[in-house]
């Protein structure tokens, strides 16, 4: 049981130290490599916190458009997550696939986290300061999620094993198929 | 939501930036600076442009700002020499505590590498043992300046070639050296480097006798080998410290000295288990040994 409670705080710890990819820290990889939070546990939280409809007439609307959502999110993640993997195996990384797309799946949520937290602060802070209008720009303006796709694609790069040209070519690869993948989801209910 | 053109092409400028900085962090070439600095002219221009205005504008409008940029720059310029200083004289360090027993390319992949455990660690190695046969005689028989100056040339011979083998020289004891194979870094062939090593070591001992019967000296060595795990690390008190491997491959490989004869290279079953394949073998036989209940067996290389 101790050893249980442990190693959950360890799990924890090395979640939030995963943080530090947002601002292109090695240690944030590092933790991501070693993490051990369930692989189908983070696919489903991440689908969870990107399935809310953004439009809905009724309980019944809602329901179907969040089962739906959740469904098109973790079907769309997964084909991005071994498109990824192929690339990345193309150019030569030699790393397992269960691996990667695990690894892949942290920082999709690492990165939605990071969305909301930051989103959250600023809105907060924009009322503060009377300039709620301002934050609100600033977060639906893109320029937050545009700052993530660079971490998403400086992380993908990283997790693969590259730290070099070939690693650049997978960082663009990467970041073209997350706007992609972000433009999709934007037409989701 | 659509796709916006202008938005993917500063997407993926935004990333040549961050690429080119961190590339620019770890290398320190100021061309990727400059990379950055267009990218950024351009991400700032185009940003402009979406909301109608020019970069003209931007920097009448922000003139003190975009002021500032060149010496949040150049300021970032001068952290990163400091880093990359610090860096060097890391590596300098690591240079001076390893440049005496290891090779040139094996100082450049740890320093490539970054860390090595040099606290002790348990590792996979192949121990070499070399030992004049006859020094004691010899020693007797030639003044002692003349024993010095013989065992020196050996000993020379024998590091230039463990060297060449990526073997790490641990120590010298009297007329015996001592070669670890497969660390500090760690190798996937140290037995077969070892063997190698060894074969070369005799050849080059009797080149070094051609050139010394000119003073009618000659010198022999007995070579073993040993593979198995050992603890590596720097071994010693505060004041004097060794790069060294202990534990009971060492012991083994050491006593399995007596064993070599003149000009002989023995392995012992572990090592052979390694390399039967990739070497020609000779007499196999069981020898007893110094804490060693039972005997161990042996075989001696042909070359």
């Amino acid at each position: 049981m101790v050893i249980k409670v442990i190693m959950m705080f360890e799990t924890i710890k090395l979640f939030i130290k995963g943080f530090f990819v947002t601002i292109f820290r090695e240690e944030g990889i590092k933790s991501i490599k070693k993490e051990m939070i369930n692989p189908l546990v983070i696919l489903f939280i991440f689908g969870f916190m990107q399935a809310f409809p953004s439009s809905f007439n009724s309980i019944e609307s809602f329901i179907f458009n969040f089962v739906s959502n959740f469904a098109i999110i973790i079907i769309l993640s997964m084909i991005l997550c071994i498109f990824l993997y192929i690339i990345a195996r193309m150019l030569g990384s030699k790393i397992k696939i269960k691996e990667y797309i695990k690894r892949i799946m942290n920082v999709f949520l690492i990165t939605s986290l990071a969305f909301i937290i930051v989103a959250f602060l600023l809105i907060n802070f924009g009322i503060l300061i009377n300039y709620p209008e301002v934050a609100l720009k600033v977060v639906q303006g893109g320029f937050l999620s545009y700052y993530l796709f660079v971490v998403f694609g400086w992380s993908t790069e990283r997790l693969a094993g590259f730290d070099d040209l070939k690693g650049t070519i997978l960082g663009i690869v990467a970041v073209i198929l997350i706007y992609i993948f972000h433009l999709i989801t934007g037409l989701l209910p | 939501m659509e796709f916006n053109l202008q938005i993917f092409f500063m997407l993926l400028l935004a990333y040549g930036t961050i690429r080119a900085t961190l590339f620019f962090k770890k290398s320190g070439n100021f061309l990727y600076i400059i990379v950055v600095s267009i990218f950024i002219l351009i991400i700032t221009n185009n940003w402009a442009l979406m909301y109608g205005g020019s970069l003209k504008d931007l920097y009448d409008s922000y003139s003190s700002i975009v002021n500032i940029v060149p010496l949040l720059l150049f300021l970032g310029y001068i952290y990163l020499e400091n880093q990359k200083k610090k860096i060097s004289e890391e590596k300098e360090r690591v240079r001076k505590m390893f440049g005496k027993y290891v090779s040139d390319s094996i100082i450049k992949e740890v320093m490539k590498k970054g860390k090595i455990k040099i606290g002790g660690e348990r590792k996979e190695v192949t121990i070499l043992y070399t030992d004049v046969r006859g020094f004691t005689d010899l020693s007797e028989r030639i003044p002692a300046e003349e024993v010095v100056k013989l065992l020196n040339q050996h000993f020379d011979v024998l590091t230039k070639v463990a060297l060449k083998h990526r073997g790490t020289v641990d120590k010298f004891i009297g007329d015996a050296v001592m070669v670890v194979f497969g660390a500090p870094i760690s190798q996937k062939d140290h037995a077969l480097h070892a063997v190698e090593c060894g074969v070369e070591m005799q050849q080059k001992m009797k080149e070094l006798n051609e050139k010394l019967k000119n003073i009618g000296e000659h010198l022999y060595i007995g070579v073993s080998i040993n593979s198995g795990e050992a603890i590596i690390g720097n071994i010693g008190s505060e004041k004097f410290m060794d790069y060294t491997a202990v534990g009971d491959t060492v012991n083994t490989a050491s006593r399995m000295q007596s064993a070599a004869g003149q000009g002989e290279i023995v392995i012992s079953e572990a090592t052979y288990s390694k390399v039967k394949d990739k070497i020609k073998i000779g007499k196999k036989d069981q020898i007893k040994v110094k804490g060693k209940e039972k005997p161990i067996v042996i075989y001696k290389v042909k070359f």
